[in-house]
């Protein structure tokens, strides 16, 4: 998954709305409810939706968030990011993992009392895939048969030939390819059930039902419900029977135009938790007596992408050196010290510390080391080659928080360094600094980041190095690490771990994107908040906090 | 004098087509497909895409399209939606409220103030109390205004506690104080300084000394000869300054969470959104077109001079 | 001792030994000239004069000769240095170091060539745009009036800083590498295509109730063409409100500059200015730390207004007929 936005949007891009309702550890439903506490209702840090809250529809955290905790998915995520089943009795592939039979559990119900079946979900997933409906997260049903590279109907179809009904409790999914992880897609909330008053006589999806749908989640909207512009009202759905028991008397999503504000309204009160730090307040957060302050190590990796095609950073000698030397000029540790406070973490290699297979000892990870005298020496190495000319410019996107003052440290010390002619250079939004990055008509290096989207190191590689892989921003191409990539997908155990670094080791060697630093997941509470506990995607399970 | 204010609203109708189409066409030179900005980069296959270009007319030939969101903003089409599919008239009948008395009460501060110590100021001038507000009215002048913002949210609102630092979606008048406050800053320098340049011109007038000379009471001749016409260009300026304080609620929205129509502008332009962008900047015109017919009726009553036929 | 007849002026010395022809000619070309002249008078006298031209001058040699006032060209190598951030005052540095280890008194003494250029280039387009069509509009009239009050109509009525974001967003996006000048003419021309009409509506206002005045009438009915009256008359009375206009302007726009930067779309930030020194500084109001950051440029930013303001005053004073005779 792109980073996206702001920080407040980490998690967010490609599994948009996806950002989870999780279970604390062990499917902790038994709330036997005995703290007098328990009807507290919290209100948690949000943005004004910007789509309708249907699960096809909304693809930003804003509107995912609150989904996320109305309607339950086939499979729950836990704290750590593995799956329970939710909805699902059971889900069972065939031999090859083309196949997927999901059976439903009995007695789960919407909130207006209507059962949920195979249909609420098979017909939810055909109006997302039908390009007619212009479902923006149709693309999560691409891997299954039936709908194109895209995740349409194939031939604008009315339905997925790749989905079938065999009885109210049960339904298959054939997949284009073999997949043996794929039920761990399927919590993610495009793949919410619908229930079937949400459609219009034609089959539409009505206003009504997207400014206040009826879910089978762990909460469901108060009669205020959706306040356009001001905030959503969640109370716990008394039917509800998943693992994520409400352990509060509900939430109210209030919206903010800035996490600064919001801060200042966890400081004085009015806001009972803000799942991020604004850089304005990342040097006091953690002394600030008026919050309770978190701080640990996250699941985000951030990195900046020199794309081949850029003159003297070609996949050749003199480009590997140069990468390797702006590489060596960057000293991490004093930018995520000084700069951010150390809420993130310098890396080490392109994963995340909090993935299991993690090691900080790839070799070759030394040319992610501050060294000012070997990254002259490789810098006056290439300019034999190719005598360097020109600025070096960092492009990064001005709404993302602290992005402005990293851009600036780093152009800082490459010039310090190196000697060269280097500046940031700001796009003013997330949109448009991934527009030009996504035509490929950026001239300069960019910002780029990524949060997967299940806890694998191998999501956090295939996806963007492999050649021609969807998120491959630069453009790299290299048939050896493709080739460890498919090996160690198949492999298991430390073989897997042993062929990943090992894809790594090649990866330091070229340096497609240069490693930065992972982000810590950050937030502040009011101080009489209790049981905060971040998920492995860096949100806080909101069912779990009490008061 | 009825058929001044009809002729003025008749030429409201090109101030609206002219700022609409300008700022129309602006959004318009911007590169790059809005589509692709709504699905967030991430893969849109090209049927989505296509209907939904269809669908916002981007296909059209850009006038074309302008005459749409005329036709749509005319008829108060309450189908009319932004980029992301919510009814534009909703989300701006839900931002115009919150903004508009974050403006009127701005308005009031900066001409209650402004004129009050401008007066003071300019009656006496080159005294004490003058060059007082002249170095007041500088350094308020020349910070900026999300400085300004900061500092007070952080004293009143965390430190001290008196005002709500935020405002958020629930707003009241109380909480809105100190934005509006902030807000005025720059205008209340700006009026005190030009009511005392004119107060201090008017004194020095020809039939201001007439009217000392046939013996008026002071009090009556500041009052009907000195103050009455040097309020003319002051109520100019903040009478035309309505549009400019909705639109100075951007940054000072921000800074207090106000839920208002600067946030809806400045989130709508980041997001390529045309047609709300469009829409706030037409609301914001014809805010400022009915306070600059209110100012120039104003004129009329406080220059006897100026009469409209 | 001759005799005295009724209507006799006896005590009056005969007409060729007196000066009186020479003060009573009226020297129709020389009457601008001597005006100025005159106002040239009154601003020696002017203490305010000389404390604004004193500020103004300063930053004159700041703009053109920055290293004059710090041994620090803070876009050298090593210039910003993250080891540096916020180090206290030291030999050289008198006010320490900022968040990103740039030296504030060198960035502020450089800064200032950004922020002025921006704020007067900004001003005198916006002035020349206002004052022409303003004067047009206020003392043709008709049809004139209408047009050109229209279309001031329709670029004021667009809010100065939304237009600027349109403006530049839209700009940015088309040309995204410029230099200096390049970045500072885009602020320049956002801000004046969208601030003219402020002028004009005051230009205009002034026209109206300068035309109306009973020295204009007598002007016209001694023959004077309506040019000559518009320059001669006209003009120079409405000035002065212009003059204190464009002078608050000077300030505003060098705040705007601050406030776009504040919102991403001022000058680039490899550009060292005031408003993006400001705009860093902000995340430290918050906290209340280091706030010498955001005192060091904002006390320049200030007393450049200052400096710019008393000028206009004192030329206002000097140039007022109004206030000439009292």
């Amino acid at each position: 998954m792109r980073l996206s936005r702001r920080t407040r949007l980490a998690g967010v891009a490609l599994i948009a709305a996806g950002s989870l309702t999780l279970a604390a550890c062990g499917g902790g439903s038994d709330s036997d409810g005995g703290s007098a506490s328990s009807d507290a209702i919290i209100s948690v840090y949000g943005t004004n939706p910007q789509n309708p809250l249907i699960p096809t529809a909304t693809n930003e955290v804003g509107g995912g968030d609150p989904l996320d905790n109305l309607f339950s998915g086939l499979v729950a995520y836990n704290t750590d990011g593995s799956v329970t089943n939710e909805v699902a009795e059971s889900i069972e592939g065939n031999e090859d993992s083309t196949v997927w039979t999901v059976k439903l559990k009995d007695g789960q119900k919407f909130t207006d009392g209507s059962d949920v079946t195979s249909d609420s979900f098979v017909k939810a997933w055909n109006y997302g895939a039908n390009p007619a409906n212009k479902q923006l997260n149709n693309y999560f049903f691409y891997p299954i048969k039936g709908t194109d590279d895209v995740g349409n109907t194939e031939k604008g179809a009315d339905t997925v030939s790749g989905l079938k009904v065999v009885d109210d409790k049960t339904f298959t999914i054939t997949l284009k390819e073999s997949e043996s992880d794929f039920p761990l897609r399927l919590g993610y909330s495009a793949y919410f059930p619908v229930p079937d008053v949400a459609y219009d006589e034609s089959g539409k999806i009505t206003k009504e039902y997207g400014d206040a749908p009826i879910g089978n989640g762990p909460y469901k909207l108060t009669k205020s419900g959706w306040e356009k512009n001001k905030q959503i009202s969640l109370e716990p759905n008394p039917d509800y029977t998943g693992v994520h028991k409400p352990k509060n008397g509900g939430l109210v999503f209030k919206f903010y135009n800035s996490t600064d504000a919001a801060y200042t309204d966890v400081q004085s009160g009015n806001l009972d938790v803000l799942d991020q730090v604004p850089p304005s307040a990342l040097t006091t957060f953690e002394s600030d007596s008026g919050v309770k302050a978190y701080n640990e190590p996250g699941s985000s990796f951030s990195s900046f992408t020199i794309p081949e095609r850029l003159a003297h950073f070609g996949n050749d000698e003199e480009g590997k050196l140069r990468r390797a030397a702006i590489s060596m000029a960057i000293n991490r540790p004093e930018i995520t010290e000084k700069i951010f406070n150390n809420a993130r973490t310098p890396a080490s290699d392109f994963t995340s510390p909090v993935l299991d297979g993690w090691t900080d000892e790839v070799p070759g990870n030394e040319v992610l080391t501050f060294n000012a005298e070997e990254a002259k020496a490789k810098w006056a190495e290439a300019d034999k080659i190719d005598k360097w000319s020109g600025k070096f410019e960092l492009a990064y996107n001005n709404d993302g928080a602290g992005n402005k003052e990293f851009s600036e440290a780093m152009a800082n010390q490459i010039k310090n360094t190196l000697g060269i002619d280097a500046a940031p250079k700001a796009y003013p939004t997330f949109d448009e600094l991934r527009t030009v990055v996504t035509d490929r008509s950026i001239k300069t290096p960019f910002r780029t980041g990524w949060q997967a989207d299940y806890p694998s190191m191998l999501n956090y590689l295939g996806p963007i190095y492999a050649t021609g892989a969807g998120s491959n921003d630069g453009d790299y191409s290299n048939k050896d690490f493709d080739k460890l990539i498919q090996q160690a997908a198949a492999a298991k155990g430390d073989d897997r771990y042993k062929l990943i670094t090992e894809a790594q080791t090649l990866l330091l060697t070229d340096l497609p994107a240069i490693p930065l630093w992972y982000q810590n997941a950050t937030a502040v509470t009011t101080t009489d908040l209790k049981d905060f506990v971040f998920n492995w995607k860096q949100k806080p399970d909101y069912y779990a906090l009490t008061k | 004098m009825w058929w001044y204010v009809a002729k003025r609203l008749l030429q409201t109708i090109p101030v609206f087509l002219g700022a609409t189409l300008i700022i129309f066409l602006l959004t318009k030179l911007r590169p790059g497909d809005p589509i692709v900005a709504l699905a967030g980069n991430k893969p849109i296959s090209d049927e989505v895409r296509q209907a939904l270009r269809d669908q916002y007319h981007l296909n059209d030939f850009v006038l074309v399209q302008w005459l749409y969101f005329l036709k749509d903003v005319v008829t108060f089409n309450p189908d009319f939606v932004g980029l992301d599919g919510q009814p534009v008239f909703q989300k701006i009948s839900n931002a115009l409220p919150v903004t508009a008395t974050l403006a009127l009460m701005a308005l009031a501060m900066d001409a209650v103030i402004g004129i009050v110590v401008g007066t003071i100021a300019g009656l006496r001038r080159n005294g004490w109390f003058d060059s007082i507000t002249l170095v007041l009215s500088l350094v308020l002048l020349s910070v900026p205004i999300f400085v300004v913002g900061f500092v007070l949210q952080f004293l009143f609102g965390v430190k001290f506690g008196i005002f709500s630092p935020t405002v958020g979606g629930d707003w009241s008048v109380g909480d809105l104080i100190l934005p509006a406050f902030v807000l005025a800053i720059a205008n209340i320098a700006t009026t005190t300084r030009l009511t005392r340049t004119s107060v201090a011109n008017n004194l020095t007038a020809d039939h201001v000394r007439t009217a000392r000379a046939k013996g008026l009471s002071e009090s009556l001749v500041i009052r009907n000869h000195v103050l009455r016409n040097s309020l003319v260009p002051v109520v100019t300026y903040i009478g035309i300054n309505l549009g400019s304080l909705m639109a100075g609620a951007i940054i000072t929205e921000g800074i207090f969470n106000v839920q208002g129509i600067g946030n809806l502008a400045f989130q709508a332009v980041n997001r390529g959104d045309t047609p709300l962008t469009v829409s706030v900047v037409a609301v914001m015109v014809m805010i400022y077109v009915f306070m600059s017919l209110i100012v120039d009726l104003l004129y009329a009553v406080l220059d006897p001079r100026i009469r409209y036929v | 001792m001759s005799e005295t007849r009724p209507g006799q002026e006896r005590f009056v010395a005969p007409l060729d030994e007196t000066p009186l022809r020479a003060i009573d000619a009226v020297d129709v070309d020389a009457v601008p000239e001597s005006q100025w002249r005159e106002a040239w008078k009154r601003l020696r006298r002017s203490p305010l004069f000389w404390l604004s031209s004193v500020i103004i001058l300063v930053l004159a040699v700041m703009v053109a000769f920055p290293g004059l006032f710090t041994d620090v060209d803070p876009y050298a190598r090593n210039a910003n240095n993250l080891s540096n951030q916020f180090a206290p005052p030291s030999e050289g540095h008198p006010f320490g170091y900022n968040f990103q280890g740039g030296d504030i008194w060198a960035r502020t003494v450089y800064g200032a060539r950004a922020s002025v250029a921006v704020g007067v280039l900004a001003t005198i387009a916006t002035v020349l745009l206002g004052m022409i069509s303003g004067a047009v509009a206020g003392f043709y009239g008709g049809i004139t009036d209408t047009l050109v009050s229209r279309l001031s109509d329709i670029f004021f009525s667009i809010p100065l800083l939304l237009a600027c974001i349109v403006v530049i967003s839209v700009i940015n996006n088309i040309f995204p590498n410029r230099g200096f000048w390049g970045s500072v003419s885009v602020v320049v021309l956002a801000l004046a295509v969208f601030a003219w009409p402020q002028i004009t509506r005051q230009m205009r206002g002034a026209v109206l109730e300068v035309k109306n005045l009973e020295f204009v009438d007598a002007a016209t009915a001694i023959g004077a063409s309506k040019l000559t009256n518009l320059r001669r008359h006209i003009v120079p009375n409405a000035l002065s409100p212009v003059i204190v206009s464009a002078t608050i302007m000077l300030g505003v726009f060098i705040v705007s500059e601050s406030a776009l930067s504040f919102l991403g779309l001022g000058l680039p930030q490899n550009i060292v200015s005031w408003g993006n020194d400001l705009s860093d500084a902000q995340t430290l109001v918050r906290s209340g730390q280091h706030l010498v950051v955001m005192w060091v440029p904002a006390t320049a930013l200030a007393v450049t207004v200052l400096g710019f303001v008393l000028l206009g005053e004192a030329v206002r004073e000097a140039l007022d007929p109004k206030a000439r005779k009292s």
